[in-house]
């Protein structure tokens, strides 16, 4: 027997979507809301979480001003561990019962004010300090996910000077590899297995058609990373959410439907711990 | 050749320059007074691969397992202590030239209404965890 541990994140763009996020958490059983770009009402996401899901939520303390963390977890299992004045980064410690982890949620810098060449050095920031926490804290047992506002190949995401973050468990498994003397820890990045048509789901999680000349329409901003001591709990349980019940989160063009939800979709995830019996490896 | 020469160089300070890392320093250290051991300051330094030395200021909580807020980061040359670039989202970003730029910018980010309702928040939030720790011990 496994316990499991269900996240969703959402970049909700300013609008009031608490009842619509607590249907998606009552529906998928969502353990930890993540939300980017909330509206600021705490109170009508913790009441409409708590009355539909029927699990008490709260909002565990910390000082991110960017990203907004719901839990119906004790309140002391999301401990509050870095927040940072200007980046938009929280760090958490989850607690749970037979290990604990680093939950790393962001909402990075937009390529409207930035360009890929500052989202990659900012990449290298965040990620130097989140290996600083992960050895503070003796392990690399560690999530990061957010509205990375990059595309899982650019060279933020995927140069070992930004997150590391590569697309295949075997090469994430590798735990590391070292460039010009220097050791890089990876990532894992299962946002790879979800671009265009031939996925489950949607071709991305944002679309955008500015009329420039290299255009990927569909991109996936919203991305979760795992470090490669957390693969064994995780079965490729990752999806991007594109309805609500009977409620599709896309217009009839197939982009995300402003109207009913956000300009992002959704990504859920899930991970798996063994029972108590079992002894967890803790790489 | 005369027999005197002039001196070029200007007046030169050099009994009162101070680099950024000591100026934090020393701000970093009044804090844990100030909040009667509550509340510490650290300066964590860095340099980077592009010859940038970077000082983290940040504010940590013991009694929250050491939860830290990053108040404010200042960027300058390895072989230059100004200009200091200040990136904080009450000062935005600005480059400091002198020693009494950065005085000045790092008063208004430690003065800052954000800054001080974290401080406050941080030492509520302590007071808190103290207090449960305390009466799980008396258990």
């Amino acid at each position: 027997m496994n316990s499991e541990i269900t996240f969703l994140f959402w970049n909700v763009n300013r609008r009031p979507l608490a009842p619509l996020v607590a249907e998606i958490a009552r529906e998928k059983s969502v353990d930890v809301v993540i939300l980017a770009e909330s509206d600021g009402d705490d109170t009508a996401y913790i009441e409409s979480l708590t009355n539909q899901t029927g699990h008490a939520f709260n909002k565990p303390y910390a000082n991110s001003d960017k990203i907004d963390v719901f839990t119906h977890l004790p309140r002391d299992s999301v401990r509050p561990v870095y927040d940072h004045a200007s980046r938009r980064m929280t760090v958490r410690r989850l607690v749970l019962e037979k290990t604990d982890l680093l939950l790393v949620a962001l909402h990075f810098q937009s390529k409207v004010n930035w360009s890929d060449q500052d989202q990659a050095g900012e990449a290298g920031n965040l990620c130097r300090e989140v290996c600083r926490l992960e050895d503070e804290h003796g392990h690399q047992r560690t999530i990061v996910v957010g509205d990375f506002n990059m595309n899982p190949f650019e060279p933020g995401m995927t140069s070992c000077h930004g997150f590391h973050a590569v697309m295949t468990k075997a090469i994430a498994q590798k735990n590391r590899r070292t460039v010009s003397g220097s050791d890089y820890r990876f990532f894992y990045n299962p946002s790879w297995n979800h671009f265009g048509d031939r996925t489950p789901g949607p071709a991305g999680t944002h679309y955008y058609a500015p009329g420039k000349p290299i255009q990927f329409y569909w991109n996936h901003f919203d991305q979760l990373l795992l470090r490669p001591s957390l693969l064994p709990y995780f079965h490729d349980d990752f999806a991007v959410l594109d309805r609500c019940g009977e409620r599709s989160l896309l217009s009839q063009h197939g982009q995300p439907d402003e109207t009913v939800g956000s300009d992002h979709l959704p990504i859920l995830f899930r991970l798996q711990f063994p029972s108590s019996a079992e002894t967890l490896n803790h790489a | 050749m005369p027999d005197t020469l002039p001196d070029l160089w200007p007046e030169i300070e050099t009994e009162n320059v101070v680099t950024p890392l000591a100026i934090l320093r020393f701000q970093a250290g009044q804090l844990r007074v100030k909040t009667k051991g509550l509340i510490e300051a650290v300066v964590r330094t860095e340099q980077t691969e592009y010859g940038w030395m970077r000082h983290h200021l940040v504010l940590i909580a013991p009694a929250l397992e050491r939860y830290e807020y990053e108040i404010a980061t200042f960027q300058h040359a390895v072989t230059l202590v100004y200009p200091v670039s200040v990136d904080s989202p009450t000062e935005n970003e600005r480059d400091c030239s002198s020693q009494d730029e950065l005085l000045e910018a790092v008063s208004k980010i430690l003065r800052s209404d954000r800054v001080k309702s974290v401080i406050a928040s941080l030492i509520a939030q302590s007071r808190d965890a103290s207090q449960l720790t305390t009466s799980s011990t008396a258990k």
